[in-house]
């Protein structure tokens, strides 16, 4: 596979604070590759590092194979940015927008013209090319924001947190859309902090923390990485002695009950139903519904970053 | 660079309070400007002068009996009473009229006279000196001592020039009647006798007529040039990676940090170019400033004085430590407080700005608003353009200075956090 994003040793300080810690990555060409961290954890300055927009104390970058630089132009033409926060023109309409950010990249007016129409097209603004960003909602907004950033038809785009603060089926509708284009040959590092999508979309993830990668590789292969298994969960009126006994059951990891709920977090094991269950039957209590989830991306992330709050 | 630069032109003219600034504002004060000084050159232009005549208003319209053609061809008339009568006759014409040269007030005595020029000394209505004639003879006291070779002052020197002349003239007549009563007859004798004193004639020592408002267009000019530079700022502002997240997804693109500067530069100074000559034609029109065959060199100096502008704007951008949201108006009241000493907001300024010219000249020269508002002023005023492309090199000058003070500010930011 060929590699696309290639961060060698990369060291990024603040003054004392080191946000980068000898960080590295590679992205391989087709990926969808998730950046998960918490909140000041280095995604964001790994991005802009990437990009150029910041300088950095150490280390290596290479985009397509080659040195990226602030004046690597030919690189910067086949990238494609779509920011944490919308980024456009007040003063300009819809369509004025997606062009001038299209400019940036594409001389070419009637080429320009097409791919503008195309994005408009892609994100589903037909209907509001003429209005300026303070008419749209938060939704339409997202979807300009993100045609600004592809209009040109990257090979490698960076999305950074593009569904905050939209509904469904926006968020639905953008999902979509970056599913497209990475179908349609287009690199994708995505950040956010919903998990979920990143289960959804992304082929690869790597979750990061004090501008250190902490994990990286394929969903099913970071859940494979934690302790957590499945989590049974049992609708029941179960007594404090039985709790005793499935706390002290060998793979019980957690064991949490109200309001007539049972959850039991396990470890990875092959029997972890029949043993809670077997449990419940010898304290005489009769379950009601009775299904397992499998650990989510979620669990794994709280488990591997913590669960203290970050600022 | 074709539609980076229609775009940056396009969004300029929307930023809220840009245009307002630039040319709303400068066009509202222009208007004021028209409103308020539309007298100013009419008052300048007066060149009335104030007298005491001693003597009685109605000695002009007095009974003419005793000048009858039957005395006069016997020789049996009051010589004094004649020369009594026609000095009245004469100070009365003088004092007729919308263009009278003399705005005449009468006293019973000299004595009531003097009291009269000295009690008006230093207010607006003084007087140039009194007159009478008394023992056949005309008296001219004046305020303020003026030689023949030397007028200190204009209406005294015009009080003078006129009752001179009414003496040789009285004197010639006197002469006629006793050796030649004949010549009397003579049409072209009495014409030029009788024609109009013209005292005063409309002259200029400089290239155009100077106006008195004129100063004050010049000034606004100067101010309006500087405004311009709001469109600077905010151009600037938005390049400025660091400053926003527009600014930062903009300096993705693959035009470069250099055409993206050249391409806000051009936007911005066409803008504010563009402001300052609909100024200036509205100056023109409405105000009644003839710019005449100096219109191109006004242009050019408009060029040069947005150029210095928009650098202005680009210098006050790139300075990281002041809030951006706080550059419009620091910006907006240097200008203001530059104005001042280009003499911008009424005659105390104008002879503030007139003071400091004289004082710290250096003030002046580094003081953009007073470059432009000279710039115009030895435009029209020299007689040659060299004083005008002297204040518009000081322009470029600045210009210079302010681009290198951006470019070593932004180029500290970048290798601080871009």
């Amino acid at each position: 596979m060929d590699t696309v994003v290639s961060v060698q040793d990369l060291v990024k300080r603040y003054g004392s604070t080191v946000a980068l810690d000898h960080f590295n990555l590679e992205i391989g060409k087709g990926e969808v590759f998730g950046l998960l961290g918490p909140n000041g954890s280095g995604k964001t300055t790994a991005i802009n590092c990437i990009l150029q927009l910041l300088t950095y104390d150490k280390g290596e970058i290479s985009l397509f194979g080659r040195p990226m630089t602030q004046v690597s132009y030919d690189l910067k033409a086949r990238i494609g940015v779509v920011p944490q926060n919308v980024a456009v023109f007040e003063e300009l309409n819809v369509q004025q927008n997606i062009d001038y950010f299209c400019s940036l990249y594409v001389r070419d007016a009637a080429k320009r013209k097409r791919l503008v129409q195309e994005a408009i097209a892609f994100v589903g603004l037909e209907d509001h090319v003429r209005m300026r960003p303070k008419k749209l909602s938060g939704g339409l907004l997202r979807r300009l924001n993100i045609a600004c950033g592809i209009a040109h038809k990257p090979e490698l785009i960076f999305l950074d947190e593009p569904t905050v603060a939209v509904d469904p089926q926006s968020r639905a509708a953008i999902l979509d859309g970056i599913e497209q284009m990475n179908a349609a040959g287009s690199t994708i590092v995505y950040t956010s902090h919903y998990m979920e999508e990143v289960e959804e979309i992304c082929t690869r993830i790597m979750i990061m923390d004090k501008g250190h990668t902490l994990a990286i590789g394929t969903n099913e292969e970071l859940k494979a990485l934690v302790a957590a298994g499945e989590k049974i969960v049992i609708e029941a009126h179960v007594s404090e002695a039985a709790l005793i006994r499935l706390r002290a059951l060998p793979h019980a990891l957690r064991v949490e009950y109200g309001n007539g709920r049972l959850e039991v977090v396990c470890e990875n094991a092959e029997h972890n139903v029949a043993d809670v269950l077997d449990t419940l039957a010898q304290a005489r209590i009769k379950p009601g519904r009775i299904w397992a989830e499998p650990p989510t991306l979620n669990d794994v992330f709280l488990e591997i970053t913590g669960r203290e709050l970050r600022d | 660079m074709q539609a980076s630069f229609k775009y940056s032109l396009l969004q300029m003219i929307r930023v809220p309070g840009v245009l307002i600034w630039t040319l709303v504002f400068p066009l509202v004060l222009g208007s004021l400007f028209v409103l308020m000084l539309g007298s100013l050159d009419d008052h300048a232009e007066e060149a009335q002068v104030n007298v005491v005549v001693v003597g009685d208003e109605r000695a002009a319209g007095a009974d003419d009996s005793f000048f009858s053609e039957e005395a006069f061809n016997e020789g049996a008339f009051d010589e004094e009473a004649l020369g009594t009568r026609a000095f009245a006759t004469f100070i009365d014409a003088l004092g007729k009229g919308d263009d009278a040269l003399f705005h005449i007030a009468y006293a019973a005595s000299p004595e009531e006279a003097a009291d009269m020029v000295r009690a008006s000394l230093g207010t607006d209505s003084e007087y140039a000196g009194y007159v009478f004639y008394e023992g056949g003879e005309v008296h001219t006291v004046l305020a303020k001592a003026t030689t023949p070779t030397e007028a200190y002052e204009i209406e005294p020197s015009i009080l003078m020039m006129v009752m001179d002349r009414y003496v040789a003239e009285e004197a010639l007549f006197k002469d006629l009647l006793q050796k030649d009563p004949a010549a009397l007859a003579d049409s072209s004798l009495m014409a030029s006798s009788m024609a109009p004193i013209n005292a005063t004639i409309q002259a200029s020592v400089t290239e155009s007529q100077p106006h008195e408002s004129w100063r004050y267009y010049f000034a606004l000019l100067g101010m309006a040039a500087f405004f311009g530079a709001n469109l600077g700022l905010v151009g600037f502002q938005q390049i400025r990676a660091n400053a926003s997240a527009l600014a930062a997804r903009r300096s993705l693109g693959t035009l470069g940090h250099g055409k993206t500067a050249l391409v806000t530069l051009l936007a911005s100074w066409l803008l504010a170019f563009l402001s300052l000559i609909i100024l200036l034609g509205y100056i023109m029109v409405v105000g009644g400033v003839d710019f005449g065959e100096h219109t191109g060199i006004c242009i050019l100096i408009c060029l040069a004085a947005s150029l210095c502008a928009t650098a202005l704007g680009c210098a006050l951008s790139a300075i990281s430590k002041i809030p951006d949201q706080a550059k419009g108006g620091i910006l907006s009241g240097l200008v203001c407080l530059a104005s001042v000493f280009a003499g911008l907001y009424g005659q105390p300024t104008m002879d503030f700005a007139d003071a400091v010219s004289q004082s710290a000249p250096w003030a002046d020269a580094i003081n953009p608003v007073v470059q432009v508002c000279q710039a115009f002023y030895a435009t029209m005023y020299y007689d040659t353009y060299a004083q005008a492309y002297a204040h518009a090199g000081i322009l470029l000058v600045m210009a210079l200075i302010f681009f290198i003070l951006s470019a070593r500010s932004l180029r500290r930011q970048r290798y601080a956090s871009l």
